[in-house]
């Protein structure tokens, strides 16, 4: 018996009855924060899944005849962006990091309880003022997600209504919500680590989310300015994006860049977390090179501060050998983690649970979704590939291909933790397939359509036949993606109910937080192991099993090759 | 008996293969539109470089995944634990090392190619200039002297720019309102269009024909709609074409015709405005046969002169001011004297930025 | 063998080093320090890339009368720093006063802020120049009386002794944030006024 158990004082008196809805609403426990985060954000994928396939219908047809009006579509796309976004991949993450960091370093709860549950409130708040958009005379936002001056500061009818200033205040609410999660995280993480937790055995997904919230806290703000400016453009005469009046349209490009390129990695960094975490227990392995992995997220982090402008090459303004080369250079520590990956599975005995068919289907699609972004990375390709239908491939490679398959990942991998159930495994590879058949339908004909020249944005197109029948496939792919949905849907509803009860440690994994009952108590931990490896729960289950093997009587050999 | 792991290995196989064969069978040029001009040759190079490489990267990386997914899964009796290996310095060092060296190639290959295709060549080399307009949502193609072609989304059919074929052009970008950006696709080019600042870019459309064109940068309503064309012809059909635009300033223009005229540029601008009321001057009358002084004034932030030719900018028949008499200054005042001239349709620009230019009208 | 139990998890691994709270306000700070970054990026953009600075029209910004605030904004900082040492000893009293005095010093700034905006002839929709110039200030005094507000707080807690020579997080917290608002303050007061 290596592990105590000690009755925690803070479990002794059980909270007075209330009502379920209550108890959430003004709950401070980081994991029901976190279930929040999820449901929420999650329905913010569906809201952005249906627009985006109100986006496909459109360009179904060349003379994109479902919305006569342009700009409903132009509507469409910003939106779809935005709660994809902003609502639920940003979010999502937050929801993870809020159940699953505390555990996995062996804490109570947050650091600051109370600014988490406000953290997560601001953002319902700031969806509803987005999406309030939709009731103003103008409609909601629809300059694109980047929503670039000048079209935002009075040239565009479209963008000159209560919408986009609704969008503005909306996203700035989302700033303070990431930024004030991100303190919580960094502060939850640096001072509240169990004893034993040093910071190189922390689980690779702790890490990333520590990464990940360096990258808000310092970038984040960096965009607030910039809409702020935007916002006393728009509504108090400002003109600092007014060429007319000695401004610079140029420069929010800048600082819009400056946080959104290093927010791409904090949609993308938890994932790689994730993957880091599902990939060693199906293989029965430790992770291969955890010190490199920890290095290549630092250094991701880090080169993330100075590629902004690669998404501004064809401006003329930027500095292009610079930007092209940190931005290639990126492709290394991504390299390194893809090549631990692989050296993790080699001489590993793998098994195929969901978990690991997401991680798997993960590292071959972000494979693509790098590799394309390889080709925007090279200035005179990207002179022909810039605002055509190739980034918006690369954009779902990454988007979709990574960040949301780590998504389904992590829902498969943790909902037995967080539930106490297993998701049904069938469904659950039923819906893999659906989903990364419908995925590659719909997104890979983009390539091809970007380098013959289609640009994005845009309602309609040149009736030419070869770009009608890609973007149908397109849409027939993406309305499969849609389906593809449902069986989760199914699956998260049924399995709760009904699902395959698990045990605290049912996947027989390596981080704290398998160390405790699922769903873990109130108090997250009535004891934890003691911690002496980037495995604490590895460990303590070799050490058990090799003592319950001793007391059954002596056996001739150990358990083969057990980590010491 | 076949352990059930080992059945993969030659679906896999065949799928690899197929892929591979595929991929590497001359689909690296699959939808990219056909380059036409000499820059967009380069581009295609280029792409068609990094496609290999990519898809080399590609299969070497799914194909360890796939690898490992097949050689080493769990058999359903084996409860023991594989050897927990924890890393190996000498595989980290190599395998940062490669996708460095990598990088640094593709740098060389891409930086080699973006010199060439971003030279600027000069001015004397050039065989037209011509101004680009984006407006909200259509273009103006702008030859000097006011010879306009324009059209928009309203339009039947999309305004087209004439090129010459087999020379240098260069095409100098303005807006007066928001972002767009000029893109053919099959210049394999793309370049914004942003108010208040001046971007350009010199091509040379090697081969003749129809090329479709379109606004790629997001700026309103009708986005989708800010098409155009080029057509690429002979120099000789160019200069026939830019011959016959009618394109005469002085149309509406009811000013008197006086041997005292004056220019000035606004800092850091590249046009020439009416010393009162700050306009963009298109038009000077200047009375025949009569020496007529030119009050210049230069805001500063870039060198300009002023010229008087009879033909167009980049292509003058008969200079009758211009360098080196006609000074270029970078800031300050300067008087330039033109010589007497008969009646006629004469054209004044700046040499350093032809496509500040405007109609000297002598009558 | 270490086992941890909840009464050790619960008081947190790390007594060491900072203080929760204070780590917290450092990161804060930290992304303030963005926030003002992005601002003076565009301030430095927009002014580099003008043909004359301030505008033809406009002359430039009188430091005088700022320059005095600026000294009272730098002298709060000390108060406020004598406030800290007051509570690191333990003296409560003189920690209600310094910080009465820090908050004193900041009601005076922001009037004078106020003063200052009143005597100038040019507005936030006159060019960039009014632009830069208000949003820069703007921000800061409005970050000023976040300042000023949280003192307030300090004040109360102090008051009604709240704080010890062991428990004084948000005296060092807020300490820090005003030392912060200070240094911003500088910054733009040299850029603004000085700077030609
Ligand atoms: C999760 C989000 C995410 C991620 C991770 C990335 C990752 C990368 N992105 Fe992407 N990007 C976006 C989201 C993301 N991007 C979005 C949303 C946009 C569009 C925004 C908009 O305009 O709306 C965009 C746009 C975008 C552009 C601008 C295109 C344009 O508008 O013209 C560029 C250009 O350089 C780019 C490049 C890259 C590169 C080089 C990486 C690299 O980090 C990828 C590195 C990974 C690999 C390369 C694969 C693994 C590596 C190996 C196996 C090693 C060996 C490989 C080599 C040596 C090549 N991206
Ligand atoms: C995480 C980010 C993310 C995700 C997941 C997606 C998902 C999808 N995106 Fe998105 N997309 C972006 C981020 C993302 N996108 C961004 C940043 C842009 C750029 C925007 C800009 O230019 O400003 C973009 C732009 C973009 C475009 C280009 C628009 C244009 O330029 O004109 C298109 C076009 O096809 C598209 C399509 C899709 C599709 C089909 C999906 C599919 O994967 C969606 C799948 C559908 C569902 C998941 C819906 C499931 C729901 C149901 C079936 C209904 C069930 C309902 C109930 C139960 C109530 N997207
Ligand atoms: Cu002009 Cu798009
Ligand atoms: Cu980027």
């Amino acid at each position: 018996m290596t592990t105590t158990a000690a009755r925690p004082s803070a479990a002794a008196h059980t909270p007075q009855p209330r009502s379920k809805l209550m108890d959430y609403l003004t709950t401070t426990d980081h994991k029901k924060i976190g279930v929040m985060y999820l449901y929420f954000s999650f329905f913010a994928f569906l809201v952005g899944g249906v627009l985006a396939l109100l986006v496909r219908s459109q360009l179904a047809q060349a003379d994109g005849a479902v919305f006569t009006d342009p700009d409903t579509y132009n509507q469409l796309f910003t939106m779809h962006a935005t709660a994809m976004l902003f609502f639920f991949i940003i979010p999502i993450w937050a929801g993870f990091g809020n159940y699953i960091v505390p555990l996995q370093i062996g804490a109570l709860d947050m650091a600051f309880p109370r600014i988490n549950a406000l953290s997560f409130w601001l953002l319902p708040a700031a969806f509803i003022t987005v999406f309030a958009g939709y009731l103003t005379g103008g409609g909601p936002a629809e300059a694109g997600w980047t929503e670039y001056p000048t079209i935002t500061t009075g040239h565009y009818a479209g963008a000159n209504g209560h919408g986009t200033d609704l969008w503005i205040v909306g996203i700035l609410l989302v700033g303070i919500s990431s930024t004030l999660g991100a303190i919580n995280f960094l502060v939850t993480v640096f001072k509240m680590r169990a004893p034993g937790m040093t910071m190189f055995r922390m689980p690779l997904f702790t890490w990333n989310i520590v990464v990940t919230s360096m990258l808000t806290a310092l970038a984040l703000p960096v965009l607030t300015s910039a809409l702020i400016m935007l916002f006393i453009d728009r509504n108090y005469g400002g003109s600092f994006y007014d060429p007319a009046l000695g401004g610079n349209a140029v420069l929010y490009q800048n600082l819009f860049w400056f946080y959104s390129h290093p927010a791409v990695y904090i949609m993308i960094l938890p994932a790689f977390g994730l993957v880091s975490e599902v990939l060693p227990v199906f293989s029965r392995k430790p992770l291969f090179g955890y010190k490199a992995f920890v290095m290549a997220t630092a250094g991701i982090g880090a080169l993330g501060f100075s590629v902004w402008a690669h998404h501004m090459f064809t401006t003329g303004a930027v500095l292009l050998p610079f930007f092209m080369f940190m931005t290639a250079l990126i492709a290394v520590p991504t390299g390194v983690k893809f090549f631990n990956w692989i050296a993790t599975l080699f001489h590993g005995k793998l098994t195929f649970e969901t978990p690991m068919l997401w991680c798997l289907g993960f590292m071959s699609m972000f494979l693509i979704g790098g590799i394309n972004g390889m080709f925007a990375a090279q200035v005179p390709i990207d002179y022909h590939i810039h605002d055509s239908y190739w980034i918006v491939a690369h954009i779902h490679y990454v988007l979709f291909g990574g960040s949301v398959f780590g998504v389904y990942a992590a829902f498969y991998f943790w909902f037995p933790k967080i539930t106490g159930r297993f998701l049904d495994e069938k469904i659950g590879k039923i819906q893999f397939w659906m989903t990364f058949v419908g995925f590659n339908v719909a997104f890979f004909p983009m390539h091809i359509l970007g380098v013959a020249g289609m640009p994005r944005r845009i309602a309609s197109y040149t009736a030419d036949p070869q770009w009608e029948l890609l973007n149908q496939i397109s849409t027939v792919g993406a309305f499969f993606i849609g389906v593809s949905t449902l069986p989760f849907i199914y699956n998260v509803i049924l399995s709760m109910r009904s699902g395959k009860p698990a045990s605290a440690d049912p996947w027989k994994a390596n981080s704290l937080e398998w160390a405790t009952s699922s769903p873990p108590p109130v108090h997250n931990f009535d004891s934890l192991p003691p911690i002496r490896s980037e495995r604490p729960v590895f460990d303590a289950r070799i050490e058990r099993e090799a003592q319950a093997r001793l007391a059954a009587g002596p056996s001739p050999s150990g358990p083969a090759g057990a980590h010491a | 008996m076949r352990p059930a792991g080992r059945r993969l290995p030659a679906s896999a196989r065949v799928i690899l293969g197929l892929a591979a064969t595929l991929l590497l069978t001359g689909c690296a040029r699959t939808g990219l539109a056909e380059p036409v001009t000499a820059e967009g040759k380069k581009v295609e190079s280029l792409y068609v470089v990094v496609y290999y490489i990519a898809v080399l990267i590609f299969l070497g990386v799914l194909g360890a995944i796939l690898y490992a997914v097949v050689r080493f899964r769990k058999q359903p009796d084996d409860e023991t634990l594989p050897p927990q290996t924890h890393g190996n310095t000498t595989a980290e060092v190599i395998w940062t090392a490669l996708p460095l060296i990598i990088v640094l190639v593709l740098f060389a290959m891409s930086y080699g190619t973006l010199r060439v295709i971003d030279e600027a060549k000069p001015v004397k080399d050039l065989a037209a200039v011509v101004n680009v307009r984006g407006i909200q949502w259509g273009w103006e193609f702008d030859y000097g002297n006011d010879k306009v072609v324009s059209g928009g989304a309203s339009d039947d059919e999309p305004p087209t720019l004439v090129l010459p074929v087999g020379e240098d052009v260069r095409l100098v970008m303005t807006s007066d309102n928001v972002i767009h950006a000029f893109h053919v696709p099959n210049f394999l080019f793309k370049r914004d269009i942003i108010p208040g600042r001046q971007n350009q870019f010199d091509i040379r459309v090697d081969i003749p024909g129809t090329y479709g064109g379109q606004c790629a940068e997001f700026c309103g309503t009708e986005h989708a709609k800010m098409t155009f064309r080029v057509r690429a012809v002979s120099r000789a059909e160019f200069d026939k074409f830019v011959e016959e635009l009618t394109g005469d300033n002085c149309q509406g223009d009811e000013s008197e015709p006086s041997a005292e005229l004056a220019l000035k540029s606004p800092n850091n601008q590249i046009k020439f405005v009416d010393v009162e009321s700050e306009e963009q001057e298109r038009c000077l009358k200047a009375p025949a046969d009569t020496p007529v002084k030119i009050a210049y004034e230069n805001g500063g932030g870039q060198p300009h002169n002023v010229a008087v030719v009879a033909g167009s900018p980049s292509n003058p028949k008969e200079t009758y001011l211009g360098l080196p008499d006609a000074k270029v200054i970078e800031s300050g005042r300067i008087t330039y004297d033109v010589p007497p001239l008969p009646a006629g349709i004469y054209t004044y620009f700046c040499q350093v930025h032809p496509n500040m230019s405007g109609t000297y009208l002598v009558q | 063998m270490t086992t941890a139990t909840t009464e050790e998890i619960a008081t947190g691994g790390r007594p060491e080093g900072m203080s929760m709270p204070l780590l917290g306000m450092v990161l804060f700070i930290a992304s303030e320090v963005m926030f003002f970054g992005g601002l003076f990026a565009a301030y430095f953009n927009i002014r580099a890339q003008a043909p004359e600075w301030p505008p033809s029209g406009l002359e430039h910004l009188h430091a005088t009368i700022p320059g005095f605030f600026t000294v009272l904004l730098v002298l709060s900082s000390v108060t406020m720093q004598m406030a800290v040492f007051a509570i690191r000893r333990g003296n409560v009293r003189a920690l209600t006063r310094w910080t009465a005095v820090t908050i004193a010093l900041g009601v005076v700034f922001l009037c004078g802020q106020v003063y200052d905006y009143s005597t100038l002839d040019f507005t936030i929709r006159d060019g960039v120049y009014g632009s830069t110039f208000y949003t820069l200030t703007g921000f800061h005094g409005a970050h000023v009386f976040g300042g000023v507000m949280y003192l307030v707080v300090v004040l109360i807690r102090s008051m009604t002794g709240q704080f010890t020579a062991r428990h004084h997080a948000a005296v060092e917290g807020a300490s820090m944030y005003w030392h912060f608002v200070d240094v911003v303050w500088i910054a733009l007061f040299f850029t603004l006024y000085v700077l030609k």
